[in-house]
């Protein structure tokens, strides 16, 4: 990037304020870690203490505290996140690409549908929408988790497609169809390649978003060995009176936020390939 | 357990749409094999309920299939199954919830097991009546359970306190108690939590008085002036300083244990059922003692006992016998209850009650004692409740916040609670 | 609502157009967009729509989840419009909470955004810190974590007594600040509308910033004249789904007051009012019926923004 030399004490203000901005940013996290580290009865009772020693008990007995290991929950978790963002990638920019570039019959009327969809509050469509997984046997699967992602069911995506998309000069693929390419190839090779960073933005957030889900695992599956890491974390409280593992389940969750921040790290890479991008476009 | 149908599923599962229809025919299959048990829990009492289910398997060769959710997650998910009519056969069942799944036809009448798969003919009569909804069966009691009073013993002791008798204290006492310790305690620390808000602790103070939350009809049991009194007590008490004043107080908002005054150090007393004890304890380093709620004087016991859960059947069950045979399995084999303990609270069976006394830990045995002096001190089981009484519950909490924050009046706050109560019961 | 996405300029040119019979010809018109569509048509018909319409009809029912569905015509409406207190209370919270999170967030988003574009050393490592907050979701552990740093000596009123010497309230639950302090929170989670700028800022051209820079334009002029205009497709989509999702806005309530609301029902969110109707007072019906009016709401609003949107944004493709 072309940037002009910014001298030294404004370099430094600049990082000064981007430091303190992150110290409030992951101050929680840090307390989360802190406490990770105590034992059950010092959470509580005495919140801002720093940890007496790094103890990593609650590490060790937290992965096997359950029925089940962490490393099934994990796997689980994988399984589900990794399917939900290929499908979500695929079906959504096909949609996208259809609303953003194609011309036919009724695109107004589907668009407004789409949209709509957006707005119905999930909590009323749960109970049908359980009912209809359950006729068709899905329920206790990770089915219902993952295969409405391959039917582009989330039109958050689509319509960040869109937007995107729209953003990429018409005159490109016009010389694209003047060569003879068909709609497949130009959603193919020109606006997937073209579109690297709205389609990483669409990786991060399904990724992240699946990953993090309970209401839906908690619905739709029943057996612990099924359950994704987010569900397992809520198995460690119990807060209708009898005993929880505060101090392990506060490890667990430290835990699982580092697969969410190594894949935010990964793809953010894909983010800034944009660049290069950008400058072929005139 | 079922590591099987875990590959297999994640086998339908890579396979993709093909093999979707095949995949659901197993999940049925599956389903129809095995009786399915539902509870929520910990991880203590997810590894001993599992424990039995294996042994129960070993014994009889019968498949479960288990599963275990948090407090905050059961119900949401067991009102969708039961709407989808699939309950599971066994339901760990509250106290607060059995009217409303056994009035609307959810729950099996256990009545027709008696005698054959259930052998309850030792199991306390007061503990199984309180598994009744209109005169049925409907869940079985694991463990008695009452209101309590927890305070931090050496803190009272070394702000100069003494505990008056427990079993005949008032309100009048507990204040008094306060008022003579509440310049000794530690800094940020308040006599007890405010309970102007608790429903349970309000159901005890009508009990005081002779009457009832709720009558047999379903319509409010007490008058407008008891609740008058009530809320006056609890904000004499806030403005006195003997309970954390209204924010830090609205803390506790979600009856989560880990966030309640006494565990975050900021009061000496608090409110809990009496299985929860041990619970607390793991949360705070100062020793706890439980005792009962103070009266009014009358000598009318505000205490009763009641489950601390049960264990119920789902109408929809196909296999009722093998499901009563796991229930009766989990309230009284010896072996089975040698792996539970005393974690689901105090049983009713006699032979494992005798049992399981030696084994206590001392947090444990504190429990088991309260309840035998409580038990000496109750009046009948209360009315059920009716539709709409959980909704009441939730209500009363914005109610005294109102009065607590000052924004009106404990009269005027009274007065407009007992409207909403009656609105809220007539609303169908 | 779907004026801005039309496209105003040139069709694809059809193959041979002239030679096929008409219906030929639509088909050949339709049948590619209908053919990438066909996912998307597929969960609708067959994942989406059945549910939707399932909650319309049980908007008219009495549905307690236990019993079957009950029908009682307008009743569940009339009671929404005409009696439900809390309801008016609920709506009362949800628009103070869209009007003031939504343009906050956006604000902050879009300045990070920018400053993260540019090249700072260890600029992945800020990006991913800032992001952090939004990746903490719903956990149990979030909920406990709120009360220590906005509880009554949690994080922020020790800062405050050291530095003005003031002791503050509990601000997570007193009913005057609770609410406010929910709407710092949305705000401090900036993460997903920043992910999204900085993917919208990397598409525009860098060439036109030293064009710029040469003709001698100062940093607000290329802000205004050139990141605006270009970035504003991105920043109607951000405006569009943070407005829907603040108006669906569930989980910082829930998990903040313990899933009633408190204190006093000063954070008594639309969503969460539904759910509570729906799974805690087992009133399903009502709720869908609730859900239905949020729709409509909701809808409005984004009509509003579509309609308005030819005025503001310019898309790349519409040609010059």
């Amino acid at each position: 990037m072309s940037q002009k030399p910014i001298s030294r004490r404004q370099a430094a203000l600049r990082h000064a304020v981007l430091i303190l901005a992150s110290i409030v940013m992951i101050y929680p996290l840090l307390w989360m870690v802190m406490s990770s580290f105590k034992p059950d009865n010092l959470i509580f009772s005495d919140p801002m203490a720093l940890p007496e020693a790094l103890n990593w008990d609650n590490y060790v007995n937290g992965w096997n505290a359950l029925a089940v290991s962490f490393t099934t929950f994990y796997r689980n978790s994988f399984i589900i996140a990794i399917l939900a963002v290929i499908g979500n990638v695929l079906a959504c920019s096909l949609t996208a690409f259809a609303f953003a570039r194609l011309e036919f019959r009724g695109r107004k009327i589907w668009f407004a549908l789409m949209m709509g969809t957006l707005m119905l509050p999930y909590h009323v469509t749960l109970v049908p929408q359980y009912v209809l997984f359950q006729n068709l046997g899905w329920v206790n699967t990770f089915l219902p988790l993952i295969v409405p992602k391959f039917m582009a069911v989330d039109a958050f995506f689509i319509f960040l497609m869109v937007q995107f998309f729209r953003g990429i000069p018409r005159e490109i693929d016009e010389a694209a169809v003047m060569d003879g390419c068909g709609p497949w190839r130009i959603y193919w090779r020109i606006m997937l390649p073209l579109s690297t960073p709205v389609l990483a933005t669409a990786a991060i957030f399904s990724f992240i978003w699946t990953y993090d889900d309970f209401l839906g695992p908690l619905i739709y599956l029943n057996r612990m060995q099924d359950y994704t890491v987010p569900l397992a974390l809520r198995a460690f409280i119990d807060s209708s009176g009898g005993e929880s593992l505060f101090g392990q389940m506060f490890a667990m969750s430290t835990l699982s936020l580092v697969p969410v921040f190594i894949v935010f790290l990964a793809f953010q890479k894909l983010l800034i390939r944009g660049v290069a991008m950008g400058a072929l476009k005139r | 357990m079922s590591y099987k149908m875990n590959r297999r599923q994640f086998g339908g599962l890579m396979g993709g749409a093909a093999t979707l229809s095949l995949f659901g025919s197993l999940g049925a299959r599956a389903q129809d094999a095995a009786l399915q048990l539902i509870w929520w829990g910990n991880p203590d009492r997810d590894r001993r309920t599992l424990e039995v289910v294996a042994l129960f398997t070993e014994r009889t060769g019968r498949q479960v299939m288990p599963e275990t959710l948090g407090w905050g997650d059961y119900w949401q998910k067991l009102a969708t199954q039961a709407a989808g009519g699939s309950l599971p056969d066994l339901i760990q069942m509250d106290y607060r919830f059995i009217f409303e799944y056994a009035r609307r036809g959810q729950l099996a009448a256990l009545d027709p097991f008696m005698g054959a798969q259930l052998q309850l003919d030792d199991f306390d009569a007061n503990q199984l009546a309180s598994g009744r909804v209109d005169g049925s069966l409907y869940g079985i009691s694991m463990g008695a359970n009452s209101h309590s009073h927890i305070y931090k013993k050496d803190v009272l002791e070394a702000a100069g306190g003494t505990m008056p008798d427990m079993t005949t204290w008032t309100m009048d006492d507990f204040m008094e108690l306060g008022m003579s310790v509440k310049d000794n305690l530690p800094a940020g620390m308040f006599f007890t939590q405010n309970m102007g808000f608790i429903e349970p602790r309000f159901e005890g103070f009508v009990r005081a008085r002779g009457k009832a939350l709720y009558t047999d009809e379903g319509e409010v049991g007490f008058e407008l002036q008891d609740l008058k009194d009530y809320f006056n007590y609890w904000k004499t008490m806030q403005d006195e300083g003997l309970t954390p004043p209204a924010d830090v107080q609205a803390q506790d908002a979600s009856g989560r244990m880990e966030e309640s005054m006494i565990v975050a150090g900021r009061s000496l007393f608090g409110f809990i059922h009496s299985n929860q004890l041990v619970a607390n304890q793991n949360l705070v380093t100062e020793e706890l003692e439980m005792v009962m709620v103070p009266g009014q004087g009358g000598g009318q016991p505000a205490h009763y006992l009641k489950p601390s859960m049960l264990m119920s059947m789902a109408e929809t069950s196909t296999n009722k016998e093998a499901a009563a045979e796991l229930l009766n399995f989990f309230i009284t084999d010896l072996e089975a209850n040698d792996i539970l303990q005393i974690e689901r609270g105090v049983t009713g069976d006699p032979n494992v009650a005798a049992r399981l006394m030696g084994a206590l830990s001392d947090t444990e045995r504190k429990i088991v004692d309260y309840l035998a002096v409580v038990a000496d001190h109750v009046s009948p089981l209360p009315p059920p409740p009716p539709q709409n009484a959980g909704e009441v519950d939730r209500a009363m909490r914005p109610a005294w916040d109102a009065v607590a924050f000052g924004m009106i009046s404990p009269d005027d706050g009274a007065s407009a609670f007992y409207d909403e109560i009656n609105t809220i019961l007539s609303r169908t | 609502m779907t004026e801005a996405v039309t496209t105003k300029g040139g069709q694809h040119p059809l193959p041979a157009a002239g030679t096929l019979s008409p219906f030929r010809r639509a088909l050949a018109r339709n049948a590619p967009g209908y053919l990438f569509l066909l996912p998307w048509l597929l969960g609708f018909f067959l994942l989406t729509l059945g549910p939707a319409m399932a909650s319309l009809y049980l908007s008219f029912t009495r549905y307690d989840l236990l019993t079957p569905p009950v029908w009682v015509g307008l009743d569940n409406y009339e009671f929404a419009f005409t009696r439900d207190r809390r309801l008016r209370n609920a709506l009362d919270v949800t628009f103070t909470y869209v009007l003031w999170s939504v343009p906050l967030k956006l604000a902050v988003a879009l300045a990070l955004a920018m400053v993260l574009d540019k090249s700072v050393r260890g600029v992945s490592f800020y990006r991913a810190t800032f992001y952090l907050p939004s990746l903490l979701g719903a956990s149990v552990a979030i909920a406990v974590l709120w009360r220590q740093i906005f509880g009554a000596d949690g994080l922020v009123n020790t800062l405050l007594l050291l530095t003005i010497g003031w002791q503050g309230p509990s601000w997570v639950t007193h009913p005057n600040y609770a609410l406010t302090t929910l709407i710092v929170l949305a705000i401090w989670q900036f993460g997903s509308p920043m992910i999204i700028f900085l993917a919208g800022l990397r598409q525009i051209p860098q060439d036109l910033y030293e064009a710029a820079s040469m003709d001698g334009a100062g940093p607000w002029r290329q802000f205004v004249r050139i990141t605006l205009p270009l970035l504003a497709p991105v920043v109607f989509f951000n405006l569009v789904f943070q407005t829907i999702e603040a108006f669906k806005a569930f989980t910082p309530a829930y998990v903040v007051s313990g899933g009633q609301g408190g204190p006093i029902d000063s954070t008594l969110f639309y969503s969460l009012y539904l759910y509570i109707e729906a799974f805690a007072n087992l009133r399903m019906g009502y709720a869908s019926a609730l859900a239905w009016i949020l729709l409509v709401i909701i809808g409005f609003f984004t009509a509003i923004a579509f309609a308005t949107s030819k005025y503001w944004v310019y898309y790349e493709d519409e040609g010059r």
